[in-house]
């Protein structure tokens, strides 16, 4: 049955995304319940698009493409955004941790808390890439579709992110990889 | 913060992950969800007209139909031994039966059916065409239409009023026709034993049909008599119990 076989491949792909995904969603919005709703969101129109017999030749890059989206559209509507709010570099600014409480309430060991709050500190083109590529594993090719930039702007970007890192970090830039 | 530490921080946030209960239940959640099945797709109702097949269709049956409407509308100028003829009596006249088959209706069909014969034995008669096989054909037809005729006529209240009525329009289509064929042979010097012929023959469909209206009427009045003589009887009976009630008395 064609309906077996699409159930099947859905399952595979959320067995190994559904928590990949729903740790990016959860570091953006701060908060589980939120998470978990936008995560479920982005499954189910991955589920409609895999019924409905689109072609799906990147689920992974779909998902975070549509979550990204999906968060986007949340911060739209918690904040009160003037018209000014919705130009590129506040689209940007989006990503950033709305409640810093809120971000302390996550269970996170110290060495977490410092990795997260030293992303935080990175300029926002920077900060998204170095997440996507350390946190959720895409490949510099994922996160161009993703972020719907060029291969080579996003691997540029990821270098000059963990540069910045190095020296937030005060690790010398032989001493990482 | 040096490289381990880092790494290790790393890995702490890829601890952050749902419960398995949470995992389980999105997943029962979205593939419960009501998502349009591929399999029922909607179609618009007049997509067939864009695909080769439902063109081919759709010509045929527009050629079918305007062919059955040239033809139809050829058949009724047709006659006896045409090749439309049995076209005009057995397809269009036969579902103009069904369709006046209430009795009022079917009067007026009848004695259309059996007007539409006569003229074309009249035409028929012209074109010095109406042989003894072609009206035997046109006997038959004005036959069973005036038993029709006159059996819806009997249902009718009005019977005797109607039948008189389309007596008298037979007889105005003679006239006419005898007009008609009165002044053709004053125009010629004598009338052929052809048309001679032809006129009997003619006659002799209204004949027919007045035979057949006749024989109708006689055999109502028959019974109509035998009603009277039982009304009678029943009323001599009537009276014998009164009288007998009354002697009782």
């Amino acid at each position: 049955m064609p309906i077996d076989d699409d159930k099947k491949r859905f399952t595979d792909i959320y067995n190994r995304e559904s928590d990949s995904l729903f740790r990016f969603c959860l570091l953006r919005v701060s908060d589980r319940e939120k998470a978990l709703d936008l995560t479920q969101e982005a499954f189910s129109r991955l589920w409609s698009s895999i019924v409905s017999g689109k072609k799906v030749n990147n689920p992974r890059a779909l998902l975070y493409t549509v979550t990204r989206n999906l968060i986007i559209d949340w911060y739209r509507r918690i904040k009160s955004v003037s018209l000014e709010g919705l130009s590129k570099e506040d689209e940007d600014r989006e990503f950033d941790v709305p409640d810093e409480k809120a971000t302390l309430e996550i269970e996170l060991n110290a060495d977490s808390k410092r990795v997260l709050s030293m992303l935080e500190k990175l300029e926002p083109r920077y900060k998204e890439v170095v997440y996507l590529r350390y946190v959720s594993d895409l490949s510099p090719k994922d996160i161009a579709k993703v972020m719907d930039l060029n291969a080579n702007t996003v691997s540029v970007r990821i270098s000059r992110g963990i540069k910045a890192l190095k020296r937030l970090m005060g690790i010398a830039s032989n001493n990482h990889e | 913060m040096n490289k381990e530490d880092f790494k290790k921080g790393i890995s702490g946030l890829k601890n952050l992950r749902m419960t398995d209960e949470e995992k389980t239940r999105m997943l029962k959640a979205i593939l419960s969800s009501s998502v349009e099945s591929p399999y029922m797709k909607r179609v618009p109702t007049f997509a067939f007209i864009y695909s080769h097949h439902g063109r081919v269709i759709l010509v045929t049956c527009l050629v079918a139909l305007i062919s059955l409407g040239t033809v139809t509308y050829a058949s009724e100028a047709s006659l006896p031994g045409d090749v439309l003829y049995p076209i005009k009596t057995r397809v269009v006249e036969s579902v103009l039966d069904i369709v006046n088959s209430a009795p009022e209706r079917k009067i007026v069909w009848e004695e259309k059916k059996i007007t539409r014969r006569i003229i074309e034995a009249e035409m028929l008669a012209e074109k010095d065409e109406l042989d003894d096989e072609r009206l035997e054909e046109l006997g038959r037809s004005i036959e069973k239409s005036s038993s029709a005729f006159a059996q819806a006529v009997s249902i009718m209240a009005s019977s005797t009023n109607l039948k008189q009525e389309f007596r008298m329009r037979l007889q105005e289509r003679k006239e006419v026709s005898n007009r008609e064929k009165r002044d053709k042979e004053a125009s010629e010097i004598e009338a052929t034993s052809t048309d001679k012929v032809s006129r009997e023959k003619i006659q002799r469909l209204r004949d027919a049909v007045i035979k057949v209206l006749d024989d109708e009427d006689k055999e109502n009045n028959h019974s109509d008599s035998g009603e009277d003589e039982n009304q009678e009887s029943k009323g001599e009976l009537n009276d014998k119990i009164e009288t007998e009630i009354k002697i009782g008395f």
